[in-house]
């Protein structure tokens, strides 16, 4: 199937009939819902004239509420009330962990370890909570334009993981929506720029939102927006500022129960109150509700100071995602800012220093990421022309898989452009080997255990063939969304073997939701079994190589009492690996990695001397 | 229009079969191609038009990889001379081998030194003269069909490509610091 047949762009046959869609920007702290009506994209207002929602979910005894409505059930009944449930999107237990200390809910897992909030209503998952504010959204669009709603854009920071899209792409098949595209939060806010001025030139948008951070570097050449670069932080935000204040606040309020969860409710919304009063203001008042103590009040001084390092971390970003693009600072056109945390004025300021140029604010931060989604919405569902700007947007983080020694081989590097799909031939390291385990992981680091495992899968059925002759293909698919699915297949035996890390579409929630479990390293129920086998591939590994090495290098470089000593050391963790627990093994390997130690330091002499004759790249790299 | 999985990269993008390519006219093609292809311009047609148009898409994404790094390009046109590519033995070259250990242990040794970032950048723009002088002489050897010679020369630049990745790596951990 080599070839193809393409129609030629324009000659698409017209759509007999409008279809309507929508964008929708499902932010942290607010969410909002945008369409095209006519030559006007705008935002929707719901029946008070307030175009934000509120991305809060109040779960009562008797009914669900979003919004406004949700804010005012939290500091009497803060635990149902779930605020910034985006930074939980995605995320394994492990991860919930760091950040439950800011959250005032209690967190139980899943019958698969997924993390779940207690509330009222039962256990509910991020994916559930999100679903919420989907539905309220879509409904406000619905109402807005009249008739159903076709199709959404929603967006996301683009520094979200796979995990994280998934998640949220489950939240809106959840709500019921057919999702378009997950468009990048500093992408869409491009576009809504883009169509005023169709200058070329290089954009970077600075998108500081309530709890994510985005940094992209974009060129505009001949109709084409493309992605460059983009870098970010998706637990940084505005949330983290109004938790600083909070703890400066505690810091100098002696007669503040922290153990009140309501109080502390009611304190993170007054120190939000305060933040926000000083974009125009030199001061500030704390009022927390249902607190008669000391008053406390915050200057535009205190907060800089308190805020500089959150921002600073942005910068860095900014920094890399410009090397990222092989640009320097002065070849930056334009800067926008997107997010209402960008309303602080440290952060203009200090946005503004870096690129040496006043950024671009003119549309309204909190608006302009669901503006860009609606003009999106309405191109992918039909209504477009042929001359529309195009996107290409990028993935965020580099994919791979995990090799020999827990290091990771990159098979599609960050910031190449989707959709795409990369392959990469490894092979298998033992004689006779008829699996092969395939760990995929998205990240930057070398090691396994600073990325974010996405899947675990096996090819299994390999003919038995000598080490190293095994061809075994493995195919990375990323779509548009940035999305990943995986193949590996045995190319001379043909065996093949594909995961979906997406999930597709008509499967039940329950699937979905085991899906989306299956998909995490962490979630196994049992930690201590996963240990206690991770300590075992460890200890044959160990094991195994030192068969090997003695095989090479015994005779020549120990003794005959050196290799019997080491002999009965590699017989006690064999024993301890069948019997002991992880931590036993662990300790065993330990004794056993010491009492080999003197030979692999002959063996690296070894060598070493042998390279400094000449060898291979490779084997080198290794040592 | 027909489309066709098996055109190489080159012909894809117009280019001739060199390893030096014009990156300003890589681009424009690209960009050109993609305003015609990409899924987002037929939303309307066919579901199986969609899927072809976004095979079609990473067909050309994985050919822009593929010719913008010079590593996988030597690569992919040895492959289209018929030659498999496997990282070679350098035994005949202990000069690079040591050469190899130096640049190591200097990036090793950077983070200690007074003044680390100026020092890196120094390192890194000095590993990118390096790996564009292995660039040039890939050209040459290609152009004379000398694909034995090639083989050595492409070993050495994946090297240093390699180096130069794990400078970056050390410059993210100076901003981070």
């Amino acid at each position: 199937m080599a070839l193809l047949q393409i129609s030629e762009p324009g000659q698409t046959p017209a759509p007999h009939q409008r279809k309507v869609a929508v964008g929708i920007d499902l932010g942290t702290t607010n969410s909002l819902v945008a369409g095209v009506r006519g030559a006007d994209i705008n935002t929707f207002v719901d029946s008070a004239g307030s175009h934000l929602l509120p991305s809060v979910v109040h779960y009562g005894k008797e009914q669900i509420t979003v919004g406004v409505k949700a804010i005012d059930q939290a500091v009497q009944d803060p635990l149902n009330a779930i605020f910034s449930i985006k930074r939980l999107m995605g995320r394994g237990l492990d991860d919930i962990k760091t950040l439950a200390q800011q959250l005032p809910y209690d967190f139980a897992p899943d019958d698969g370890g997924m993390p779940q909030i207690l509330t009222a209503r039962g256990p509910v998952s991020p994916v559930e909570v999100s679903a919420e504010i989907l539905k309220s959204l879509a409904l406000r669009g619905k109402q807005t334009m009249g008739a159903d709603i076709d199709g959404v854009v929603i967006t996301v920071p683009a520094y979200f993981d796979d995990a994280q899209r998934q998640a949220t792409k489950d939240a809106a098949q959840i709500a019921g929506l057919n999702v378009l595209r997950l468009l990048n939060e500093p992408t869409a806010a491009a576009v809504a720029y883009g169509l005023d001025e169709s200058e070329e030139g290089i954009t970077a948008v600075y998108d500081l939102g309530g709890g994510t951070f985005d940094i992209s570097i974009l060129s505009l050449t001949n109709g084409v927006f493309e992605v460059l670069a983009t870098g970010g932080d998706s637990a940084l935000g505005g949330d983290d500022f109004d938790h600083a204040v909070a703890q400066w606040a505690l810091s100098q309020l002696t007669d503040f129960d922290v153990t009140n969860r309501s109080l502390h409710r009611a304190l993170l919304l007054a120190a939000k109150k305060a933040k926000e009063s000083l974009t125009d203001s030199d001061s500030a008042d704390l009022i927390i509700e249902g607190y008669d103590g000391e008053s406390l009040t915050l200057t535009l001084d205190q907060l800089n100071r308190l805020v500089k390092p959150l921002i600073d971390q942005s910068l860095l970003a900014c920094k890399r995602a410009l090397r990222d693009a092989g640009l320097k600072t002065k070849d930056v056109n334009n800067v926008v800012l997107v997010g209402g945390s960008t309303r602080v004025p440290l952060v203009s300021a200090l946005v503004e220093k870096l690129f040496a140029q006043v950024p671009h604010s003119d549309i309204d931060p909190d608006k302009v990421v669901a503006i860009g989604a609606a003009n999106q919405a309405n191109i992918l569902i039909g209504n477009g022309k042929s001359d529309d700007l195009l996107l290409l947007d990028v993935i965020p983080l580099s994919l791979g898989i995990e090799t020999m020694g827990g290091l990771i081989e990159k098979v599609v590097n960050r910031n190449t452009t989707i959709p795409v799909s990369m392959a990469q031939e490894f092979t298998t390291y033992k004689d006779g080997q008829t699996a092969l385990a395939v760990h995929v992981l998205q990240g930057e680091r070398e090691s396994v255990a600073d990325c974010r495992s996405l899947a675990r899968f096996e090819l299994r059925g390999i003919p038995p063939m000598v080490a190293g002759h095994a061809r075994i293909l493995v195919t990375f698919q990323v779509d548009a969304d940035g999305l990943l699915s995986v193949a590996a297949k045995e190319i001379t035996s043909g065996v093949e073997t594909a995961i979906q890390v997406k999930p597709s579409y008509g499967l039940s929630d329950e699937q979905i939701s085991s899906m989306i479990k299956s998909s995490f390293e962490n979630a196994a129920n049992d930690k201590e079994l996963r240990a206690l086998t991770e300590q075992r591939v460890d200890a044959d590994r160990l094991h195994e190589d030192l068969i090997a090495a003695l095989v090479l290098d015994g005779d020549d470089l120990l003794s005959d009492d050196e290799r019997a000593e080491l002999d009965v050391a590699m017989a006690a963790l064999k024993t301890i690996r069948d019997s002991g627990s992880a931590v036993e093994i662990i300790k065993g390997i330990e004794r056993l990695a010491k009492a080999s130690e003197e030979f692999a330091q002959r063996r690296m002499n070894k060598s070493i001397n042998k390279a400094l004759k000449g060898h291979t790249i490779d084997e080198i790299d290794e040592t | 229009m027909i489309v066709d999985f098996e055109t190489d990269f080159f012909t894809l993008f117009d280019l001739p079969r060199h390893f030096a390519v014009d990156k300003q006219q890589l681009k424009n093609t690209y960009r050109n191609l993609q305003k015609q292809y990409h899924p987002d311009r037929f939303t309307s047609s066919s579901e199986q038009e969609q899927r072809m148009a976004l095979q079609y898409t990473a067909y050309l994404n994985e050919g822009l990889e593929v010719l913008q790094a010079p590593v996988k390009r030597a690569i992919y046109l040895l492959g289209l001379a018929g030659v498999d590519f496997k990282s070679d033995n350098l035994a005949t070259d202990p000069q690079f081998l040591m050469q190899q250990i130096e640049w190591r242990e200097e990036l090793a040794d950077l983070v200690n030194t007074a003044e680390p970032a100026a020092n890196l950048e120094k390192f890194i723009a000095e590993a990118e003269i390096e790996h564009i002088a292995y660039g040039d002489r890939i050209e040459q050897a290609m152009a004379a069909k000398n694909y034995t010679s090639v083989i050595p020369l492409i070993s050495k630049m994946q090297f240093i490509s390699k180096l130069l990745a794990e400078a970056e790596q050390v410059e993210d951990q100076l901003l981070m610091s």
